[in-house]
């Protein structure tokens, strides 16, 4: 290697990790590392967010999942242990996205209209249950994906 | 020490090999999971993959705190070595990871707080690599890498409580300890089994590394020997 | 359940790539290394 390739070398190095680590340390401080928002916060800030994108983590309400005959147009409810957020989408849905299971949806905030998602991501618990267990793995994701949402 | 990695590492090669075939087998026998199916055997590699490059990160960075306080050499080759084992466990992490979030979540990768800070991992690894081969002075590039890697220490605690700190798409931790343990019954069997020969095969890999490094730096000393004589 | 076997055999082939394939090549770069060094008359480590 060249005197002058090392140097580059150094200077990118130092730079490309120092500012990894610089970006890391200042989104900690800053709360930008949140990832979500709970339909809760959401609702409680409400017209501030008009505009904005967003993402609404939470439960999919049990029973609120509806699909639309012909289409991928879907519409549910985000719950968390307060609100219900009603949510439209349409496009194909992830694996673990189920009724009773944990949600985030992303998109723009309008104040009073539904809220449209852009992209879902199903969100799994720390609960991992064989397949002849299924009753109990039910149960218990319910109960940890509420305690995150605290 | 060098000589005693070279005495022991088929001793740890044979450990690793018969525990990761048991490991595998238990893999392959282990139920399906009642929300992820099969897709849950990708968490046997990508949880002991995880542990691994945080391990070998803390390694780096005890190894390189003892370079700085004794300067003796052994220490700067564990630091090289753990640099470089530590990069294939993180790569390997993320990578799998991302293989298991494309069905599951429906996204290959999202900056939620743990994949974040699990690159910033990636990131330091590479960077420490790359500045050791920036500086021509070998004694310079074990300072400089040595002190690069401690204040990338910050990036451990970071990632190990980031889904405890902040809401993230990434799960909460499964197993820490038998007060807290959300994976019930044949699967745990399976993860235990392949975290241990993880940290063996860690282990092996280290041992090969440093006295890769070891015979390197000896055979440039020569050179450099060699080259002096000529001109002297 | 969904077919996920093309997922899960992707991620033990990776594993076998990023950590065989290192191993390997260390391996191998330090038995060269250790037949120069000894051809040299020096120890071997």
């Amino acid at each position: 290697m060249t005197s002058q390739n090392r140097r580059w070398l150094l200077i990118g190095s130092v730079l490309v990790v120092g500012g990894a680590l610089a970006m890391l340390v200042f989104t900690s401080f800053t709360g930008a590392l949140v990832y979500f928002y709970t339909p809760s916060e959401i609702m409680a800030k409400g017209n501030e967010l008009n505009g904005r994108k967003v993402r609404i983590g939470g439960m999919v309400q049990e029973g609120s999942l509806v699909r639309e005959p012909g289409t991928l147009k879907i519409r549910f409810l985000v719950a968390d242990n307060n609100e219900r957020l009603p949510v439209q989408y349409e496009g194909m849905t992830p694996d673990l996205f189920r009724e009773g299971q944990g949600v985030i949806v992303e998109g723009t905030w309008r104040a009073g209209a539904t809220f449209q998602a852009a992209t879902i991501l199903a969100k799994h618990s720390e609960d991992y249950v064989p397949v002849d267990m299924t009753e109990e793995g039910i149960a218990k994701s319910k109960e940890s994906m509420l305690k995150s949402l605290r | 020490m060098i000589k005693w990695f070279s005495k022991w590492h088929g001793v740890v090669f044979v450990a690793t090999l018969l525990t990761l075939l048991t490991g595998l087998w238990l893999v392959l026998s282990a139920p399906a999971d009642y929300q992820q199916g099969d897709a849950v055997r990708i968490l046997y590699i990508h949880v002991p993959a995880a542990k691994m490059s945080l391990l070998s990160y803390l390694f780096l960075t005890v190894a390189s705190g003892m370079y700085l306080w004794r300067r003796q050499e052994p220490w700067d080759i564990l630091a090289e070595a753990s640099v470089s084992v530590g990069a294939a466990f993180t790569a390997l992490t993320l990578a799998s990871g991302s293989i298991w979030g494309k069905p599951m979540w429906g996204a290959w990768w999202a900056w939620d707080a743990r994949l974040t800070s699990m690159l910033v991992l990636l990131i330091l690894f590479m960077g420490l690599m790359a500045l050791r081969n920036a500086l021509e002075d070998p004694h310079k590039a074990a300072r400089a890498t040595a002190v690069l890697a401690i204040i990338g220490a910050v990036d451990l605690p970071i990632i190990h409580y980031s889904v405890v700190w902040w809401r993230t798409l990434h799960q909460p931790p499964s197993f820490a300890g038998p007060a807290k343990q959300t994976i019930t019954g044949d699967l745990l069997p399976p993860l235990l089994v392949m975290s241990v020969a993880f940290i063996l095969l860690g282990a092996w890999l280290l041992m090969v590394k440093s006295r890769e490094v070891a015979a390197r730096r000896a055979w440039e000393t020569l050179e450099t020997e060699r080259l002096e004589q000529s001109h002297g | 359940m969904a077919d996920y076997s093309e997922y899960v055999l992707s991620v033990y082939l990776l594993a076998l790539l990023l950590l065989a394939g290192p191993a390997l090549l260390w391996s191998l770069r330090l038995r060269r290394l250790r037949r120069m060094l000894q051809a040299e008359g020096k120890e071997p480590l």
